[in-house]
């Protein structure tokens, strides 16, 4: 309870004050004598401004402190883990002592899937508390943030934990979440060290290739890279580790990038005009991802011709430009019933090789020719074709059927049920298999569709040219287009349609394991290491299709290896504000705690000291954080009572005039 | 007349005795002079002082003495009849809500009469603020007389009946059956269930006396606010009669920026008036609505955002013949709730838009860059029109590949693609992905390491779908699909219209953060709807919150983007209370209301004069003495005087104050009634379009009126014109003299009036003529007219003055007001030939013009000129 006095003037202040100045003025200017008239100018005046005593009850109100524990998991590495329970446990038994704060506690964690986004976290606690009820925010952080803002609305005391141990670290600044296949594309990181100048990277496109090279430490780097097949692709990125750091975990990322192919270069060559070079150019016509280039060899150099070339629709067949200059740019050559007539040296049947070999794609199919001496098969091709064919070409009716690990392979397994419905072709060159993969089989059961790795690239081989015969709906026609489809993107090295593949994928809070192999091993173990680095291993078996699905809450990069030895990824929540990204926001968040009035501690050690203080003091001393005291109170009760009762007004009115009426009237 | 303390009078007796004090002072003592100095005495000895003060100075003191003790009996003067009480408790029931607002000060004094009463009679009083009645108590009338010097009018809703059943509870509680009720209404219920319960409560005590505002005083309210092109439209309504309020505009910072002026033609129903406010697009932000001389939260109304809708322009090419092939058909249909957008040409100004929609390949690349620059937002919609295109580079947020990437070809792998998820931190961060959205064919960008940075909205394989990228104090934004059904099944699924709401708020300004609740006050206002501070008890604001004691009417959350918190309609509106409601209850309106008229700051004043003079009195001799009269000149205080504030004079429909075009009677009432409503349109036109405040036009009579008010006077001129005095045409030679500008249009249509104009011209004007080539600055005075002038018929030539000066004549026989003559539904009067609408758009933009080479003369070929003056001042100053 306060009481105050304060004014109810009977006349608004600005009449009554100027008035008592001039009553007062005149009696000092009266000289000596008249100054006795000070005494009813006094009580008069005094009576008019109303004296009035106002009792306020006030019932304080406690401030509140928000305490803040960072338990993300750059946070929460066994080293820093121990420190920030020391000081957490410190300040809870400091705060408790104080009786008149609130003490909130908030722990952040990354569940959510947005990194540390501590303030975040905070501002939605603040907007739960009453207006100006905040004293201070302490929060026990690493510093390792996804954003801070530019103010707070109280004094911030940062307790690091931390902060001072040696660290290597890898920090990604940019990444791309996909790329264009066979386009270069680039990621900025840094390494981040204190003590070496340049680190070894060491670089890989899970299950493609790897590269290490010395970058130096503390400065942005860009990385190119080349994403050469379509999906999901792991980029691995890391720096060794040394022996007194705080953490491996940091040392190494892993991106998810998706391979986004744009369009299709193809390029076909028809040994000559025929219905299955028109549909196979019209299939891939068909599809505006498709740039084809066609050449038809429609005139060969031994053919003579009199119309002068101005009035000849021709134009001369580009080898050397397709086969050397350009062949690279071509995601798919076709040879279709292809014919050696002189035109192609073997140097460009080498460059093909070469160009498979590398990554690229060829798709063969065998014309009558094939197998005699102006087939391809006499060509250096043959390198890489998995097959020896003979000279002969047989044309009894057949119908392709699916050889046993054609049932089982991801490119022609879907086609179990209806191979038997399919149209018969009346064309095979026989040939025996050399290597690859026979899906199907035709006459006497050579093959008639076979696959091969070589190298990075791949090759796939229809020893039959009446391909065609299943677009034209010959003999109730079969699935061009979808065989055609797989067999492209088989080539083109379509994740799912991999033979030998480990996947993980999740989704709300499961993640799917399937593993898929071409082997009779009827079971797969599969360590599963979660984003928090706990490791599970599981057991798929062939009676569950090689599948299984766990149970995935923890946002982050979830790391499936198989005994086979494959390895996969799979990302829970947005790749790109992970935490294993980490940013040492640090700076930022010294500028804020400063900016707010707060402070930046690190010379706290363990146990910092809590003390309460007055508004506009600073905030932080030798040992100790302060929380300012906001002297908050409400109001419960108010009441007003004049200061004197009116008799007594009266009476001191009237006894003050007449005095000095009476003492002037004496001297007079 | 009456006392509050009557018992003081009785020191009023003592009068004589002071009397008698003031006149039988104790003399003096005696001065004895040493006999010997007698005789060096001056012998005119002056008078000895009279033994009794003198009569005036008898009077004053007296005056005094008695002021002081009438002073303290707290003296009043009852205006109007007071209700007669009984002896019994008082309960004074007070609508304290913002409904009490405007009548406050009258609530308060009533309020203040009563319980002065209560305390003459000793009677217990029970006071009820509706607002806080949540501690009632019967009371001393001191402490409730106490209790009033803290009420004020609550700005939340007030809860009558709880508060009216707690008080019956505490009476009876107390015991008592009667009691003296006096309601000091805010004559508005929230509905006529709360109108009865509370009257029939009140009954029970038995005489009640109610005071209630007249029904014409009842507030004026904001009942609505709706964006327009330019600003807002504000609907008023008022519970008893039509609202005629102006309505003031006041930024985020309290700063004002407009006034919408109440038009009384405006036509709606009798409780309602639309106010139209134009808000000018530089202003953005949060602000706050408030009616002119309304002080109550109803005239309060906050907004999130002042700037009125976008205007959207469409850079297209419109496929007449197969519109469903078009983007612009698609564009239209998803902009359709959003507003009209406008078909741009090349030769549009980009000034005036905030948004625009690109699907074309558009002519001046530097120029949009500005805009965009400047704060305009572009929206490009890929097409084939973007293969190969590294002209748009500038333009685009990404630079694209030279082709577009086809999904969902026979071949391809995963087909046609969904849209995946939008990216947090984006403006389009709220957007709901619909499911079964389909793309085939977007436009990819190249690699780059930061592409995610500037990715709004990716499909489900990561890609973008839209990327925007901010530039300046605008934003370009690139949808990689094409705005018509070949690449996406977008344009079918209304998914436009959501990625295109999104983006109209980023062209209003307005960020695109959806609020995240609970908010935390940030201003709140009282029941005047004026700033007060925030109570330290308040929390916050919870998402769905009605105003209420614990929310009350202000803004909250962010200072950069506030959230109003205003009453909703059923809080806002409601029933007003009749004198029918009130049957059997003594009613009296505030105005007849018995208020009580304290004397005491009267008497306190004379009290206050009385002591200084008496001190005066005293003094006088030696003041005049020392300091002369000098001093009296100092003791009178000039009065300060206040500079008169008032309102800005209103617009007027008159020629005087607002731009007025007028017109000559051609003699025929066919082409009158083309003239009158073409300029109407013209007028309306500018309006809308410009800032001229254009009133309807005046036909005008030659004789009578001071042409001078008109910028243009328009004739169209039909073969045998009607005769003009000598006086007439003297005064139209004057007009152009004098600035005017004389339009005279051949009306071809009625036969050759070419005779009739050369008879004008050579009787009247008497000025020489040029064609109008679109050189003149008549040709881009407002709009680029490129050289052709045309009205409802073109290929005309146009005359004008040949003169250095701004002309004071243009002759042409194109029709202009048969071009942009309309019905009372906007529909065109005349055909126009042989453009079509192209032409009558020409013909409008001519139109304004006309108007404004009238009101600015070759202003815009200064304009010319403009950086070159600004250089050269530039260089003299350095």
């Amino acid at each position: 309870m306060t009481t105050t006095i304060t004014l109810a003037p009977m006349i608004p202040l600005l009449l009554l004050v100027p008035l008592a100045v001039m009553a007062a003025l005149l009696a000092v200017a009266g000289g000596k004598s008249s100054l006795l008239r000070l005494i009813p100018v006094t009580v008069l005046f005094l009576m008019l401004a109303g004296p009035v005593k106002e009792s306020k009850t006030l019932k304080p109100i406690p401030d509140t402190v928000v305490l803040v524990e960072d338990a993300s998991r750059s946070n929460d590495v066994p080293a820093r883990a121990e420190q920030r329970h020391k000081i957490m446990a410190a300040l809870t038994d400091k705060l408790d002592k104080l009786t008149d704060v609130d003490v909130i506690k908030l722990t952040t964690t990354d569940t959510t899937g947005q990194g540390s986004n501590l303030f975040t976290q905070i501002q939605n606690k603040l907007n739960s508390l009453p207006h100006n009820s905040l004293s201070a925010i302490i929060a026990v952080t690493d510093g390792e943030l996804t954003e801070v803002p530019d103010t707070l609305p109280a004094p911030l005391h940062v307790v690091p934990s931390g902060r001072k141990m040696y660290d290597r670290r890898l920090v990604v600044h940019n990444v791309p979440s996909y790329a264009i296949v066979d386009k270069p594309q680039s990621i900025t990181l840094e390494i981040v060290d204190e003590k070496n100048t340049e680190l070894p990277l060491t670089v890989s496109i899970v299950g493609y290739n790897s590269r290490t090279q010395v970058f130096p430490t503390n400065t942005k780097i860009t990385l190119p890279f080349t994403i050469t097949r379509a999906g999901t692709t792991a980029l691995e990125m890391s720096i060794p580790v040394a022996d007194d750091e705080l953490t491996a975990q940091n040392n190494k990322a892993v991106t998810l990038i998706n391979g986004v192919r744009e369009n299709l270069n193809v390029l076909l060559v028809s040994g000559l005009p025929h219905n299955g070079s028109r549909v196979l150019r019209s299939l891939l016509k068909s599809d505006p991802s498709v740039n084809l280039v066609h050449f038809t060899i429609l005139r060969t150099l031994t053919r003579s011709d009199s119309t002068p070339d101005r009035d000849l629709a021709l134009i001369p067949f580009p080898v050397r430009e397709l086969f050397v200059e350009q062949l690279k740019r071509f995601d798919l050559i076709i040879f279709d019933h292809y014919i050696q007539r002189g035109m192609m040296r073997d140097l460009y049947f080498e460059n093909i090789n070469d160009y498979v070999r590398d990554g690229g794609a060829l798709m063969v199919l065998a014309g009558p020719a094939y197998g005699s001496p102006l087939g391809l098969s006499r060509t250096p091709l043959q390198d890489i074709l998995p097959l020896d064919p003979m000279a002969n070409n047989l044309t009894t009716p057949y119908r392709a059927k699916l050889t046993k690990l054609g049932l089982r392979h991801p490119v022609t397994e879907i086609f179990e049920k209806e191979q038997t419905e399919w149209g018969q072709f009346r064309h095979q060159v026989p040939a025996l298999p050399t290597g690859g993969e026979t899906l199907l089989e035709g006459i006497k059961g050579y093959p008639l569709l076979v696959l091969n790795h070589v190298g990075r690239g791949r090759v796939a081989a229809w020893m039959s040219d009446h391909f065609w015969f299943w677009a034209r709906g010959i003999d109730g026609g079969g699935p061009e287009i979808e065989m055609l489809r797989r067999l492209t993107h088989w080539l083109m090295q379509e994740p799912e349609l991999e033979e030998e593949a480990l996947t993980g994928k999740v989704t709300d809070h499961s993640l799917t394991v399937n593993y898929r192999s071409l082997s009779d091993a009827p079971t797969q173990d599969v360590d599963i290491t979660a984003p928090r680095g706990e490791k599970t291993t599981i057991t798929l078996t062939k009676d569950e299709n090689f599948k299984a699905v766990v149970p995935a809450d923890e946002d982050g990069l979830y790391t499936l290896k198989s005994s086979s030895g494959h390895v996969a990824y799979a990302v829970k929540g947005s790749v790109k504000d992970l935490e294993w990204l980490p940013k040492d926001n640090t700076p930022a968040l010294q500028a804020l705690a400063e900016s707010t009035g707060g402070s930046y501690r690190d010379d706290l050690g363990t146990d910092p000291d809590v003390v309460r203080l007055r508004a506009g003091m600073p905030a932080a001393g030798a040992g100790w954080i302060g929380l300012p005291r906001l002297d908050r109170s409400e109001v419960t009760g108010l009441t007003r009572q004049p200061l004197l009762p009116a008799w007594t007004w009266l009476l001191a009115g009237l006894a003050s005039l007449l005095l000095t009426w009476w003492v002037e009237g004496r001297r007079r | 007349m009456g006392f509050v303390v009557p018992s003081l009078l009785l020191a009023l007796v003592i009068l004589p005795a002071v009397w008698w004090f003031i006149r039988h002072l104790p003399p003096a003592p005696r001065k004895v002079d040493f006999p010997a100095l007698a005789l060096l005495r001056p012998l005119d000895e002056t008078l000895p002082p009279p033994r009794t003060p003198p009569l005036w100075l008898l009077i004053l003191r007296l005056l005094m003495v008695s002021t002081l003790i009438v002073l303290l009996a707290e003296p009043f003067l009852s205006e109007g009849d007071e209700p007669v009480y009984q002896k019994a408790p008082f309960v004074v029931v007070v609508e304290n809500d913002w409904r009490a607002a405007p009548y406050w000060s009258d609530i308060r004094q009533l309020t203040q009469t009563a319980l002065q009463e209560a305390k003459r009679q000793q009677a217990k009083v029970l006071l009820v603020p509706t607002a806080e009645a949540d501690k009632l108590l019967l009371t001393s009338a001191d402490e409730a007389l106490q209790r009033l010097e803290h009420l004020m009018p609550a700005p939340w809703p007030a809860k009558t009946v709880e508060a009216v059943q707690t008080a019956t509870t505490v009476m009876q509680a107390a015991g008592e059956s009667t009691a003296n009720v006096v309601w000091l209404s805010s004559g508005m219920a929230d509905n006529a269930k709360e109108r009865g319960e509370t009257l029939r409560l009140l009954g029970a005590f038995g005489q009640a006396y109610v005071y209630v505002p007249a029904a014409d005083d009842l507030p004026t309210m904001i009942d609505g606010v709706k964006p327009t092109e330019d600003g807002m439209l504000v609907r008023l309504w008022h519970p008893a009669r039509k609202p005629f309020s102006a309505v003031s505009l006041y930024d985020n910072d309290g700063r004002f920026v407009t006034r919408g002026l109440p038009d009384a033609s405006a036509v709606t129903d009798k409780n309602t008036l639309d106010v139209a406010l134009k808000v000018p697009s530089t202003v953005t932000g949060a602000g706050v609505l408030r009616l002119d001389g309304e002080e109550h939260l109803g005239a309060w109304r906050g907004l999130a955002q002042i700037r009125g809708i976008p205007r959207v322009g469409l850079m297209t090419t419109p496929n007449q013949d197969f519109p469903l092939l078009s983007g612009t058909y698609y564009l239209e249909n998803a902009l359709s709730p959003l507003g009209k957008p406008r078909q741009m040409t090349e030769e549009t100004a980009l000034d005036g838009f905030n948004l625009i929609l690109l699907d074309h390949q558009p002519e001046h690349i530097p120029d949009l860059q500005k805009w965009v620059q400047q704060g305009g937002v572009l929206v490009t919609f890929a097409g084939t029109w973007l293969e190969n295109n590294r002209d748009m580079d500038p333009l685009l947020p990404v630079r694209l590949r030279p082709r577009p990437r086809e999904l969902a070809g026979p071949l391809s792998w995963g087909g046609a693609l969904k849209v995946g998820k939008a990216r947090p931190d984006t403006p389009l961060q709220n957007l709901t992905v619909p499911k079964d959205v389909h793309v085939t064919t977007q436009f990819l960008p190249e690699n780059a390491p930061d592409i995610a940075n500037y990715t709004w909205l990716a499909l489900e394989d990561d890609t973008p779908l839209v990327t925007g990228r901010k530039e300046g104090n605008g934003y370009m934004i690139l949808i990689h699909v094409a705005a018509d059904v070949r690449w996406s099944s977008l344009p079918l699924s209304g998914f436009y219209l959501d990625i295109l709401s999104d983006i109209v708020n980023l062209a209003r300004g307005e960020a695109d953060s959806k609020p995240v609740y609970p908010l935390p006050p940030y201003k709140l206002v009282d029941a005047f709807g004026n700033p007060r501070p925030v109570p330290d008890t308040l929390t916050v604001l919870t998402e769905g919150a009605v105003v209420s004691r614990d929310a009350p009417v202000g803004f909250y959350g962010p200072a950069g983007a506030p959230v109003p918190h205003n009453l909703n309609r059923p809080q806002m509106r409601g029933v007003p209370v009749t004198r029918d409601d009130l049957k059997g209850l003594s009613v009296r309106t505030y105005s007849e209301g018995a208020a009580r008229i304290p004397f005491q700051p009267y008497l306190a004043t004379l009290l206050a004069v009385l002591v200084v003079l008496d001190t005066l009195a005293r003094v006088w001799g030696t003041l005049a003495r020392r300091f002369g009269f000098a001093v009296l000149a100092l003791l009178v205080a000039a009065q300060p005087t206040h500079a008169q504030e008032g309102f800005g004079q209103m617009p007027s429909q008159d020629a005087a104050y607002a731009t007025q075009i007028g017109w000559i009677s051609s003699g025929n009432a066919t082409v009158d009634q083309i003239t009158e409503s073409g300029l109407k349109t013209l007028s309306a036109l500018l309006r809308f379009r410009t800032t001229v405040e254009a009133a309807p036009p005046k036909k005008l009579d030659l004789d009578a009126d001071d042409l001078g008010y008109y910028p243009l006077i328009y004739w169209s001129v039909i073969p045998n014109p009607p005769p003009m005095s000598v006086e007439a045409a003297e005064k139209l030679r004057h007009y152009m003299q004098n600035g005017g500008l004389l339009v005279l249009d051949n009306q071809t249509e009625l036969g050759y009036a070419g005779a009739a104009t050369e008879m004008i011209m050579n009787r009247i004007v008497k000025r020489p003529l040029m064609e109008l080539r679109d050189t003149h600055v008549l040709g881009r005075s407002y709009y680029l007219m490129r050289g052709q002038f045309p009205g409802r018929v073109t290929g005309q030539p146009v005359w004008i003055e040949n003169t250095s000066a701004t002309a004071a004549v243009i002759v042409g026989s194109n029709d202009w007001v048969g071009a942009w003559a309309a019905d009372e539904n906007s529909k065109p009067m005349r055909p126009v030939i042989p453009g079509g609408e192209t032409q009558r758009t020409m013909a409008l933009r001519f139109g304004i013009n006309l108007v404004m080479y009238a009101l600015l003369g070759d202003y815009k070929a200064d304009q010319l000129h403009i950086d070159a003056l600004l250089n050269r001042i530039k260089e003299e100053a350095q």
